[in-house]
This record gives C-alpha cells, sequence and structure tokens, in this order.
C-alpha cells in the first residue's frame, strides 16, 4: 500500500509517547527556565492578555462582556494550539536534525512531540481561560465530550499538518518564510477577535454563524475558511453552544486528508528527509 | 527470538548526499583540481553536484567480529557508520541486521540542561529506546558509576565539562548491546575516572558480540579491533588485520604528502 510505509512510521512513533512526553514537558519548562513563577508565566501571559483584551474590544466593539470576553478567550484558546501546529510545524523535521541524524527515529516522532507540547500548553491556557471568566464573574457551561471530540479532530489535523509541511519545508525552505506571515493574516481574517454574525448580518447574540438568511457573499467569506471550522469544533463545546453538523463533518474530514496527505508525502520521501537535513 | 546469531551485512551499499546549500556554480572549472580529503563529487544534473559518500561498499560481521574504520577527513567512515546503525536508508545495495544495535556517536545526545542528573539518566535512556520502567532499574547503577553523587540532584548547568562526560559515559555504557556502533572514543574526564571507563569499556566491549569502531587513534584500534577496514572517497580500498591496515593507511598518507 501506498501508505504503508509511513502508517509502520506513525505506530513506531506512537510507541514512544514515554520519550515524546517527557521531551515536550521539557520544552515546556524550558521557555520559562530561571524565571519566578517558571511554567505558570505560559498561563498568566493568556490570562493578562486575553483579559484586558476582552475589555478593550467589547468596548470598542459594543458587545455585551459576559457574550464577549468567553467567545474571545476560546477564540484565543483554540488558535495558540492551530496557528503554531502549522507555524512550528514547518521547522519541527529541520529542528530535529540533532536527534535524526544520531539515532534511527521515526520522523513523526517530532510531530507528536510538537502537538503534545501545544497540548500541555492547552492546559496552562485552559487555566487561565477559567481565571478569566471568574474575574469577570461570568459562567460558561462546556459540553465535556464534544470538547474531547474536537480536541482529537484538531490534534490529528494538527499532527497530519506538521508532518506535511515539516517534510515539505526540509526541501523546500522557502515555506518556512512566507506561510508564518501568511499566518498572521489568518488569524485576522478568522472569527476570533470579531463575531462571524458581525460580518453576516445575523443574530448578533448567536455565537455560530447565522445561516437563517442562506449564503451571502459576506457568509460564504466566512465559510470558505477552513480554520473556522476547526475553531468552531473546540470553542462551541468549550462555550456550550450549538454548533452545525456540517462543521463537525467538514471539520473531520480536512483533518482526515491532512493525516493521509502527511502520511502520503512520509512515505515517498522517508529515505531522502535525513539526507537533506 | 535469540536464536539466530547476531551478524550485520552490507551488499554493495552506495550512498549519495544532494549537495543543495549554496551555489555550486563555478564547480565545473574547478574540477581540474581533485581534492585530496572528501568522496567523489558527482554531477547529477544541470548546475546540480551530489556526494558520492559511499560506493559498493560490502561487508559481513558475525559474532567476535571487532571491525576498525580507517580513513582520512571525509572518507566516509562517519557515514558508514550511520549506515550500519539504520539512520541513513542505502541509494543502492542492501544492508541486514540481526541484533540489537547501539551506537555511541554524540556522547552528550539530548542533554537537558536545565533539568538535574537523574532527569538525565531517564530522559537518555528513553532517547536509547529502553522503556522506564528498564531505566529505573539501572537507575542506580549508572548513578554509581559516575561518582556525581549529590550533584545528580542538580541542573546539568552546574556540572564541568568533565562532570558532564562521566555522566554521559555512565549512560552511555549501561545497558548491554549485541551489536555496538563507536565513531572515536571519549576524551574528557579526569585520570581516575578516565582509568575506571576503560576497564567499563574493556568489560561493556567484551559483552559486545560486533564492534565496529571509527577513529583516527591507531592505538585505540589496535586495542580493541580484530579486523580493519581503510576507506578513501567512499570507497572499501583495503581490507586485513588491524596493523598492516594501518601501516597501509599511514604509508598512503605519506605518499600523498610526497606527491
Amino acid at each position: 500500500m501506498i501508505l504503508s510505509v509511513g502508517v509502520a512510521d506513525l505506530v513506531a512513533a506512537l510507541r514512544r509517547h514515554e520519550l515524546w512526553r517527557v521531551l515536550a514537558l521539557y520544552q515546556l519548562k524550558r521557555g520559562n527556565a530561571r524565571t519566578k513563577f517558571g511554567i505558570a508565566w505560559h498561563g498568566l501571559s493568556f490570562f493578562i492578555l486575553v483579559g484586558l483584551m476582552g475589555f478593550m474590544y467589547a468596548t470598542f466593539m459594543h458587545r455585551p462582556l459576559d457574550l464577549y470576553v468567553p467567545y474571545l478567550a476560546a477564540g484565543q484558546l483554540g488558535w495558540r494550539f492551530i496557528s503554531p501546529m502549522i507555524t512550528e510545524g514547518l521547522t519541527v523535521i529541520t529542528g530535529g536534525r540533532g536527534l535524526l541524524t544520531q539515532r534511527p527515529f521515526p520522523i513523526s516522532f517530532l510531530p507528536l512531540k510538537l502537538a503534545c507540547y501545544h497540548l500541555y500548553l492547552s492546559g496552562l491556557h485552559a487555566i487561565a481561560f477559567i481565571a478569566i471568566l471568574a474575574i469577570y464573574r461570568i459562567i460558561v457551561v462546556p459540553n465535556p465530550l464534544l470538547l474531547a471530540i474536537g480536541l482529537v479532530i484538531v490534534t490529528v489535523a494538527g499532527v497530519g499538518t506538521a508532518l506535511l509541511l515539516g517534510i515539505a519545508s526540509v526541501f523546500h525552505r522557502w515555506l518556512q518564510n512566507l506561510i508564518p506571515s501568511l499566518m498572521n493574516l489568518a488569524f485576522f481574517l478568522t472569527p476570533i477577535i470579531w463575531m462571524p454574525n458581525m460580518l453576516v448580518g445575523g443574530d448578533a447574540n448567536h455565537l455560530s454563524v447565522d445561516l437563517t438568511h442562506g449564503f451571502t457573499g459576506r457568509s460564504t467569506f466566512v465559510l470558505l475558511n477552513p480554520f473556522y471550522y476547526f475553531l468552531e469544533v473546540v470553542r462551541g463545546p468549550l462555550l456550550g453552544y450549538q454548533v452545525p453538523f456540517i462543521f463537525w463533518f467538514v471539520a473531520s474530514s480536512i483533518a482526515a486528508a491532512l493525516m493521509i496527505c502527511g502520511l502520503l508525502i512520509l512515505s515517498r520521501t522517508k529515505p531522502r528527509i535525513i539526507l537533506n537535513l | 527470538m535469540r536464536d539466530t546469531a547476531p551478524s550485520l551485512r552490507l551488499f554493495n551499499a552506495s550512498l549519495r548526499f544532494p549537495a543543495q546549500m549554496g551555489r555550486v556554480g563555478n564547480l565545473r572549472i574547478a574540477r581540474e583540481k581533485r581534492a585530496d580529503v572528501g568522496s567523489e563529487l558527482v554531477e547529477v544534473g544541470p548546475g546540480r553536484y551530489a556526494v558520492q559518500a559511499l560506493k559498493d561498499i560490502s561487508l559481513s560481521l558475525v559474532p567476535g567480529d571487532r571491525l576498525a574504520l580507517i580513513g582520512g577527513n571525509g572518507a566516509g567512515k562517519t557515514t558508514l557508520l550511520r549506515v550500519l546503525a539504520g539512520i541513513f536508508d542505502l541509494d543502492s545495495g542492501l544492508r541486514e541486521v540481526n541484533g540489537e544495535i547501539s551506537t555511541i556517536f554524540n556522547m552528550r545526545l539530548g542533554f537537558e540542561m536545565a533539568e538535574t542528573g537523574y532527569d538525565n539518566i531517564m530522559l537518555r535512556g528513553l532517547i536509547e529506546g529502553h522503556p522506564r520502567s528498564m531505566v529505573e532499574m539501572a537507575v542506580d547503577e549508572i548513578a554509581d558509576f559516575s561518582g556525581l553523587g549529590e550533584y545528580l540532584y542538580m541542573p546539568l548547568e552546574t556540572y564541568s565539562a568533565g562532570m558532564l562526560a562521566r555522566l554521559a559515559f555512565s549512560i552511555a555504557t549501561a545497558w548491554d548491546a549485541s551489536i555496538l556502533i563507536l565513531d572515536e572514543w571519549i576524551g574528557a574526564g579526569d585520570a581516575g575516572f578516565l582509568k575506571m571507563a576503560e576497564e567499563r569499556l574493556i568489560t561493556f566491549v567484551d559483552k559486545v558480540q560486533i564492534l565496529v569502531v571509527a577513529s583516527h587513534n591507531g592505538a585505540i584500534l589496535r586495542r580493541f579491533c580484530n579486523k580493519a577496514m581503510v576507506l578513501a572517497h567512499g570507497s572499501l580500498v583495503y581490507e586485513g588485520e588491524v596493523d598492516t591496515a594501518w601501516k597501509w593507511f599511514q604509508d598512503h598518507q605519506k605518499a600523498k604528502f610526497a606527491e
């Protein structure tokens, strides 16, 4: 089968979870070594930035705090997982040179480690998320089961993307220059700080895109953005609002496609990857 | 699963590295000056070159074989070791392995300087591919041998170069392997540790059934190996006893300088 090399590599990498979990933890600690509060800084900076931003933007855009603050915080939480899986995924294989040229290692070990690191980081952001809601005295009722499914979808997509882009940028290094700047743009194009219905013109108190008026140019703009689907399957369950089934379907289809493409490129290039590092 | 004896074989192994860093535009003109070192440069397309790192190498190692790899800079020693270890796949030819391979290339591989000595023992054990439970069983022995005592509770940042070498060496030689591949020997550490290390290395190497070592140190190769191969420009140019191979290599080096 054309995927067999990639699948075998992924299975071998999954078996080494003891190692990538430890490495992810050390990476987390390394960022804030020798600082007061240590790894808590990851959460603290989220708390400070998003906490203040929520208040400022709610005021600028005339949104009620109890609607806007959790929306922004949940969106940031999701974006801060999705975005680095792409920008850091680009360098995850070339950056693993030290390890890959010293021992025989499955290539997908590195994207798995990256995903694990960002899941840990999201855990710290989640604590900050709760703290922000507590400060503003806002109550949300998450749906844990759907949240778990959403996280699995986003993680699979993230690992697939990091594998795909990480390998592609071994052979085309310019991707490492191009894509991060496009991701900055994507942040503003995706409904994170703005709400889709502010653009689409639907019910402003409805957090998911309002499609009761059918497809318009503006709603198509929102719906053509793949990041929106991934964000919704995490943000919806976290805030407890209803996400239409089509979002789950699109997000999981793209996730599966990304993973298959990642494994495909891995199967086709595996022997050449290490020689080109 | 251990009914077959360890073995390590290569059949007509060849490997090219793509040279894609920067421009190699003037290389065609410069080809007149052939390098004394390195492997052959081959043109693989218009203006695109590759380093023919290994060319048609065949070897067969069985239990009891202790192979010394001899060669000048860029002859292909390290590349061959990495092919044997399974890090590089071959362009053509075949690699056949039976048994567990252990490698010591970079003694400090994966060290996390902000973490303690004990944490690094676990980390390195996991990198070597051992499960957590197995590393836990070996921790005390590694800690004892390193002689680092209370320093094992301190982050590696506080270690001197020699102390780091002690820890690295103690970890690297803690587990038995049937096939051992080594690139150069360790230089750091004080006299007391070096003596201990030498003894440990001898018992470590003795337990190993197949050994492959690349080194520029003739004395070390003579001491640990019982057969030798000389590499030049990625090809196997001499095969035989360690003493004669070393002498052959030395004579050739001299002849080159005399030219």
